[in-house]
């Protein structure tokens, strides 16, 4: 069974559907992508995932349990993490402080007993953030504020990672650092979603892919299938008589 | 039958004006974002204004509403918008808070010198006492006219909003700013007119409620609450519905005046009504939305290693000690008022401070500590100490949990409600209604801290030892999390952390330092008296406290002297009092651009002096990520 399982869902604003009627899975120990043109709703549907937004109908399951009545800190809890794509991190905080925080925030609700300095001083290597470990995150460059964010979800010890446009704002070297630590983490048995406009990024790393355009789902397969499927194209590149 | 009719009638009218004074708040909330506590201060300062036209210079009465509704009351408005307002954009929902109650206590403070509050004014209604038979009762012609007024206003802001391009801009300022300017409009004139719009609407209530009510300063000024209360119930967004809360409110106190006959200490109750109604709106408000909404980041000042603040610590206890052998019993008693000021502003260093939550009822707190001191702590018993801190942190909790699950613009309006409330219900009632009762000094461990030189010393090691347990707060865990809950709420949230519950934490750590404080203060004055703790003083407070700094220990200790100092200043020179409160709301007027205070410009400016040397070593890393920095800046163009 899927660990997380999205079904139906909608989300309406005012006038504007910006979910219609979407389904999605994901399982553990693989990374699933979700991509779609500006404005496709892959962001709503990442909030009403971790309970940020409340769909107007549809359900969301993670590890066979319902999320509806659960508050966001509440399916952090049970395992549910994720970066923003506008950065979200602790500014005022050194990169070691905001993981610190987040390995101290976990502690508080973790049932068994974790040291929480520990834990930071591992996510700082496994990320690599040791040079920059003690600078401020504000003054920060994204690339590596994004690495700060991707430590400090980790440091939650998540059975779900949700990426927010993970590799926005990063060079060809950290891109390819991302890649690499995505597929070993997947690798050791998380569960990635990652929204994502670099095509080839997510085509080179997800091994099943969801297309969103104006708030449907309009395709899912693998990146081989995606990149063939019609639809998909019409929505990236404009239909035919669009084209014309 | 006809005895319900009045009720109804002049539950109508004094809701009528409720709606308006809502409607002028929610309109400019809803344009800026900025949520305006000096609201019912327009409104007081305009009533004042238009006494001035048509009473001291016997204006004919239309012209001189036209001239204060129409012109001076929008020209204000736009002046605050421009020189204020616009300056909050992307600021924290505490330094918008600071700005607004500074924004206020200044109009206080100009009312107050302009008109001073010792010569008694009277506003009479329109038309006098005169008016109509309706059903059997009489139905006087300012009644008519207040009614007319609000029906008035509910047509034009209809018409203004949904008919004019202008309206319809100031509704799409609200969706998305940036949006509406690229599509031609100018969001910040659509902002300013908001806020004329306002301020007009506050002047309309003003004007229309002195005669009502009273014409004076405090109780014009506290028109925001019931505002606020009927704006509630719109959530700060909806029009029609604010009118229904004004509405609502009129008759809810009128009705509650009329047939339920309170007596004895229960008689505070009725003008404690908007703010019950108020907490029943709060707990009938769905819980908020988190907003992904990144502050910009303000440099916020180094925490002090714990040997800096050891350091601190001994020098203020040193220094008390030696100006305890040198001051007189007077100075002692003011210089120790500082200090014990000092403590109530430290209070609002792990909240405001660290935690980015305002509250504006920090001295009830200290008022309510000072009452557990008097009671429990009868012959300088420590526990009356404890029982002042414990006292002071389970009614702070009780408050703080209905507004917790909202947001922080909830729980500071909350605090001032309650603050009003514990000035009507509580501290008349049981600090005596014109004396006061008696509180002792401390006496534990065999130490007496009797005489007024050996108590200054006590409160200086008191104001140690609370900010070393501040640092140690900020220096830990809770610390942290404090300092990520006001960077980021939503990626608190999203890390596990229950919001509601930090919040109540610091809350309540907040609340009992300033009951501790308040016991102390007490203690120093040998009494608590029921106009010690009112809610108008803990607006300085929080603006000394902000001025001086309120992300540090030390900022605390210049808000509190400070404060005594404008206190020794309006005692020896009683003719510029209401210039202090100006002092103060200017001061505050500056947190848009300086909002960690006093405290923090003295230590860089002592950090450039210091020889090279005797710096602290820089603990960032050389910037190792140049050609990072380079490529994002080059991808980014």
């Amino acid at each position: 069974m899927p660990l997380l399982q999205v079904e139906s869902v909608g989300v309406r604003f005012g006038g504007l559907l910006a979910l219609d009627d979407v389904n999605l899975t994901a399982d553990e120990g693989s990374i699933t992508g979700l991509i779609g043109p500006n404005g496709a709703g892959k962001t709503t549907l990442f909030n009403v995932i971790c309970g940020l937004q409340s769909p107007t109908g549809g359900t969301v399951r993670f590890d066979d349990q319902q999320m509806e009545d659960e508050k966001p800190h509440q399916r952090a809890r049970k395992g549910i993490a994720r970066t923003f794509q506008r950065l979200e991190v602790f500014g005022s905080l050194t990169a070691r402080e905001n993981i610190l925080v987040a390995a101290e925030i976990r502690k508080g609700w973790s049932k068994t007993k974790i040291d929480a300095r520990a834990i930071t001083e591992e996510v700082i290597d496994t990320v690599g953030l040791q040079r920059v470990a003690d600078q401020r995150v504000d003054t920060m460059p994204t690339g590596l504020a994004r690495l700060v964010e991707l430590g400090r979800a980790l440091a939650t010890a998540p059975r779900m990672l949700m990426l927010d446009e993970a590799s926005s704002g990063l060079n060809q070297t950290e891109t390819d650092f991302m890649a690499g630590l995505l597929r070993q983490l997947s690798g050791q048995g998380l569960c990635v979603l990652l929204v994502e406009h670099d095509i080839e990024f997510v085509m080179s790393l997800c091994s099943k892919i969801h297309v969103l355009d104006f708030g449907r789902l309009i395709a899912i397969g693998t990146p081989k299938e995606i990149q063939s499927d019609k639809a998909v194209q019409a929505a990236y590149l404009g239909s035919e008589g669009d084209a014309a | 039958m006809s005895e319900f009719l009045a009720f109804t009638i002049i539950g109508i009218v004094t809701g009528a004006i409720y709606a308006i004074a809502a409607t002028g708040l929610v309109v400019t909330y809803s344009t800026s974002g900025i949520f305006n506590i000096a609201h019912g201060a327009i409104g007081m300062l305009m009533a004042f204004m238009y006494w001035e036209l048509r009473v001291n210079h016997h204006w004919p009465a239309p012209i001189a509403l036209i001239v204060v509704i129409f012109i001076i009351a929008p020209a204000l408005g736009a002046v605050i918008e421009r020189v204020l307002i616009r300056r909050l954009r992307g600021a924290s929902v505490a330094q918008a808070l600071v700005v607004t109650v500074g924004l206020m206590v200044m109009l206080l403070g100009i009312g107050q010198s302009i008109w001073t509050p010792t010569t008694g004014r009277q506003l009479d209604l329109f038309f006098g006492e005169g008016g109509f038979r309706l059903l059997g009762i009489t139905v006087t012609w300012h009644d008519l006219i207040t009614i007319i007024a609000g029906v008035a206003v509910a047509i034009f802001l209809w018409f203004l909003l949904s008919r004019t391009r202008i309206g319809i801009a100031m509704r799409a300022v609200v969706d998305d700013r940036n949006l509406l300017s690229l599509n031609g409009a100018r969001p910040d004139r659509v902002s300013m007119l908001s806020w004329a719009l306002g301020a007009s609407l506050a002047a309309l209530a003003g004007i229309l409620l002195a005669p009502v009510l009273q014409l004076n300063h405090l109780v014009l000024t506290l028109l925001v609450v019931n505002a606020y209360a009927a704006a509630m119930v719109g959530r700060l967004r909806s029009l029609p519905m604010t009118y229904v809360g004004g509405l609502a409110l009129g008759l809810v106190e009128s009705y509650a005046i009329g047939y339920i006959h309170l007596q004895g200490w229960l008689i505070g109750l009725r003008p404690s009504i908007p703010t019950l109604f108020l907490f029943a709106a709060l707990l009938l408000l769905p819980e908020s939305r988190l907003r992904a909404a990144r502050l910009a980041g303000a440099i916020s000042p180094r925490v002090p290693t714990r040997k800096m603040s050891l350091l601190g610590g001994a020098i203020l206890i040193v220094a008390a000690a030696a100006f305890s052998r040198v001051l007189g019993s007077g100075d002692l008693i003011r210089v120790g008022q500082g200090l014990a000021f000092a403590l109530v502003m430290l209070s609002l260093v792990p909240l405001t401070g660290y935690g980015g939550q305002v509250s504006l009822a920090q001295m009830t707190f200290a008022g309510l500590g000072a009452f557990a001191m008097a009671k429990v702590g009868g012959n300088g018993n420590i526990f009356g100490l404890v029982a002042a801190g414990g006292l002071a942190a389970a009614v702070g909790a009780l408050i703080a949990l209905p507004a917790l699950r909202l947001q922080g613009l909830y729980l500071a309006l909350s605090t001032m409600a309650f603050a009003v409330l514990m000035d009507n219900l509580f501290f008349q009632n049981v600090l005596g209604n014109l004396g006061s009762v008696p509180v002792a000094r401390l006496k534990f461990l065999g130490l007496h801290f009797e005489s007024e030189r050996v108590y200054f010393v006590l409160l200086a090691v008191a104001f140690a030892l609370l900010s070393l347990l501040v640092i140690w707060v900020r220096r830990g865990s809770f610390g942290r999390k404090l300092a990520a809950m006001r960077d980021s709420q939503v990626a608190c949230a999203t890390l596990g952390l229950s919001l509601a519950r930090t919040k109540l934490m610091v809350f309540m750590l907040s609340a009992a330092m300033a009951g501790v404080a308040g016991a102390l203060f007490a203690g120093l004055r040998g009494a608590a008296g029921p106009t010690d703790f009112l809610m108008f003083q803990s607006l300085p407070i929080l603006l000394l406290a902000v001025i001086g700094g309120i992300t540090t220990a030390s900022g605390a200790l210049i808000g509190g002297l400070s404060f005594a100092l404008l206190g020794v200043v309006q005692e020896k020179i009683p003719a510029i009092g209401g210039l202090t409160f100006l002092l103060v709301g200017f001061g505050a007027l500056s947190v848009g651009r300086n909002p960690n205070g006093v405290s923090f410009l003295i230590s860089q400016r002592i950090r450039q002096l210091l020889p090279k040397r005797f710096e602290q070593p820089v603990s960032l890393p050389e910037p190792v990520f140049d050609e990072e920095v380079e490529s994002v800046a080059a991808s980014a163009s």
